[in-house]
């Protein structure tokens, strides 16, 4: 996976300064979160659920093989074709052999990251073939040319006022002169255009949430129904999905499906939940006639086995980005991945290489609330953990910080010094702070980098070994 | 071959022989356990109703109670407005209501053209979070429940169940439909500033006719 991780820090310096990304973030942080915590708090079972969907799929990993050859023998008795992608290259040419077979002049596209991941839109249009986002969201970021910040509210980080003049522009040559101002106007306008597209399309190409082994089906959900007309009208549907987004049967894709909405959004179950079993039945009044599933693997099968493994329980809810602080200071392009946020921090890494995105599982406060939220219980700060020695052991991180980690690690070990350091410290952050102030807004030395963007906690007078020792 | 890489590259990660797990994945398929199923999705007949309309007016959808499938058309009516184009379903056509008596106007599935409302049936219901499964089939386009700018449902109170795992069961007693969709509420989307809008691509409302006989 093409990468652009290495700039994390110059552009995260840029977005933390973005004042209308700062109210995009707070809109989310504070809106999903809450939704999802009344969600939580409105079923009992719902860690119960947790609990079983993260074992549900550690044992699809552990028989991984089994289960996609299950999965395959389905799909193919329903009269579909499974296709299996090594790399990101091998899908994208699988897809673009089915859409030339089709004859394909323009394809419809709902939601899925594995297609942002392998990049495909840009492939196809590269061949001459129009390729439309159909999910409001990405319809917008498609129009911008802009890659998703969020990994299901792609276009969270524009404003109405943006999208207003995005669509003025691009809607102008369809026709539509006026400049919308209104929300649901702005829906409307989308929701017109689009229906075109939908009744027009050669090909329709969507993602999956779940691939059910038992039947060969897959599962779609989505709020806006744009999933539904992607993949109903047109004559030739094509999954574009993960390897590891199979579960064993129906009841399993249950379980996964009381957890994604309420983890997601605070939602009971997202509008639109959809199981589709191979092409068209004869008879039947629509549907396409030729069925495809590209299963991809694209570096996945790499991190079974390893300390990463856990990562590919992933069911992409984003209930960690909406919870995570680096997240919602920075947004999602600073992490320069279509994968961002904490599951990204992990998961970019594995796909691509420490080396190019070794700043990802560094941008992390390590405050435990992406774990806590999971669906599928993540253990998402020890990865980062885990590749963060892995780049020191590599020796990729930067000498300054290798150095300061030994010497602090050297302090750390000698307790009488650590104290007397300690206590030195706590005297110069109390003379900076005059004592009038429980906050630094500036530090001396290297120190200040750290409050160039934000204020440090003014230490307490005495650390809290001499409290203890007091105490005792 | 692409096939043959991505199940080595897996199959050399994982423990144990490719025969043990292959049976271990077909033991599992085949139980179809169950696994926890949430208290509100088990709850008795009689208190069904009226969770599935508690469930469905949190996400903006609408019911009506009718005691017979004949005080169907009256209620389209009531809820559309005389002189409505209406889109029926093959299902609901087939049962010969009694249209005549209502003054909307009848017209074919055309999917270019748009209508104002379709009124189809439904596979069932599950009562947890008051959704409805719509399914294609023949003369039963899955796009119908897209394509209206309003989608009505109409629902025999004995096909509401519980819980999706009764919905499952239900449908695997045949051939499985190409495309069965669990519709919780009107098409929505919340791209822009997190606000939902209604009526993003699918149907801005969506009522469903709960026959109570
Ligand atoms: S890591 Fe967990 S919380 Fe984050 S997107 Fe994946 S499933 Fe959701």
């Amino acid at each position: 996976m093409d990468v652009d991780s290495r700039k994390f820090i110059e552009l995260s310096a840029t977005a933390v300064r973005n004042e209308s990304l700062k109210t995009s973030m707070g809109l989310l942080g504070a809106g999903l979160s809450m939704r999802r915590a009344q969600a939580k708090a409105g079923l009992a079972e719902f860690d119960a659920l947790r609990d079983e969907a993260r074992d549900i799929k550690n044992d699809v990993l552990a028989n991984l093989d089994a289960y996609l050859e299950a999965f395959e023998a389905q799909v193919t008795r329903q009269g579909g074709v499974v296709h299996w992608a090594s790399t990101d290259e091998e899908a994208r040419d699988a897809i673009l052999a089915i859409c030339r077979d089709a004859d394909a002049r323009t394809v419809t596209k709902s939601k899925s990251m594995v297609t942002e991941e392998i990049e495909l839109v840009p492939h196809l249009e590269a061949h001459g073939i129009t390729a439309v986002e159909t999910d409001l969201g990405e319809y917008i970021i498609q129009l911008r040319r802009e890659r998703p910040s969020h990994i299901i509210a792609p276009a969270i980080h524009l404003n109405k006022d943006e999208v207003s003049e995005t669509f003025f522009e691009h809607h102008r040559k369809l026709g539509y002169n006026e400049r919308l101002t209104e929300r649901a106007d702005l829906v409307g306008e989308a929701r017109h255009v689009l229906r075109d597209k939908f009744l027009g399309a050669d090909v329709g190409i969507s993602g999956a949430n779940f691939l059910i082994a038992e039947s060969g089906t897959v599962v779609l959900v989505t709020n806006e129904g744009n999933a539904e007309l992607t993949t109903s009208l047109p004559k030739t549907h094509i999954v574009v999905t993960g390897i590891e987004k199979v579960v064993p049967t129906f009841e399993d894709a249950a379980t996964f499906i009381r957890l994604l909405g309420r983890s997601a959004a605070g939602m009971e179950i997202s509008q639109y939940t959809s199981f589709i079993t191979g092409p068209a039945r004869e008879g039947d009044a629509d549907g396409p006639r030729n069925f495809h599933v590209v299963l991809v693997d694209n570096g996945r099968s790499r991190m079974i086995g390893t300390e990463f493994q856990d990562m590919l329980r992933c069911i992409r809810c984003s209930a960690c980005l909406n919870h995570c602080p680096v997240y919602l200071s920075v947004g999602g392009h600073a992490y320069g991945s279509v994968y961002n946020g904490p599951m990204g921090a992990v998961l970019t890494p594995g796909l691509s290489s420490i080396g190019d995105a070794g700043h990802l599982p560094n941008a992390s406060t390590f405050c435990g609330k992406c774990e806590e939220v999971c669906p599928v219980r993540i253990p998402l700060p020890r990865m980062m953990r885990a590749w963060r020695n892995r780049e020191s052991e590599a020796k990729l991180n930067p000498v300054g910080m290798r150095w300061g980690l030994r010497g602090w690690q050297w302090l750390a070990t000698h307790p009488r010094l650590y104290r007397l350091a300690t206590r030195l410290g706590i005297g110069v952050l109390r003379r900076i702070a005059r004592g009038d102030s429980s906050y630094l807004s500036h530090m001396p030395l290297a120190a200040g980098n750290w409050t160039r963007d934000r204020d440090f906690p003014t230490p307490s007078p005495t650390s809290f070994v001499a409290q203890w020792e007091d105490k005792l | 071959m692409s096939r043959e890489r991505v199940l080595t590259d897996i199959r050399s990660r994982l423990a144990g022989d490719t025969k043990a797990r292959h049976d271990a994945a077909v033991a599992r398929i085949g139980a179809r356990r169950r696994n926890t199923v949430p208290e509100r999705a088990s709850r008795a007949a009689e208190a069904r109703v009226a969770q599935f309309e508690e469930m469905l007016a949190r996400v903006k959808g609408t019911t009506a109670r009718l005691a017979r499938l004949s005080d169907v058309p009256a209620a389209v009516q009531q809820y559309l407005g005389e002189g409505a184009r209406v889109c029926v379903d093959a299902e609901i056509d087939a049962l010969a209501l009694p249209w005549q008596d209502t003054r909307l106007t009848h017209v074919p599935w055309a999917p270019k053209t748009g209508f104002d409302c379709i009124v189809s049936g439904c596979v069932a219901g599950a009562a947890e979070t008051g959704t409805i499964a719509i399914s294609s089939g023949i003369d039963a386009p899955l796009s119908r429940a897209f394509l209206g700018e309003s989608h009505i449902v109409v629902l025999p109170s004995a096909r509401l169940f519980g819980g999706y795992e009764d919905i499952f069961d239900l449908v695997r007693q045949g051939d499985l439909p190409r495309h069965l969709t669990f519709v919780s509420g009107p098409s929505c989307t919340g791209d822009i500033e997190m606000i939902m809008e209604y009526g993003a691509h699918g149907p801005r409302a969506l009522h469903v006719l709960i026959i109570d006989s």
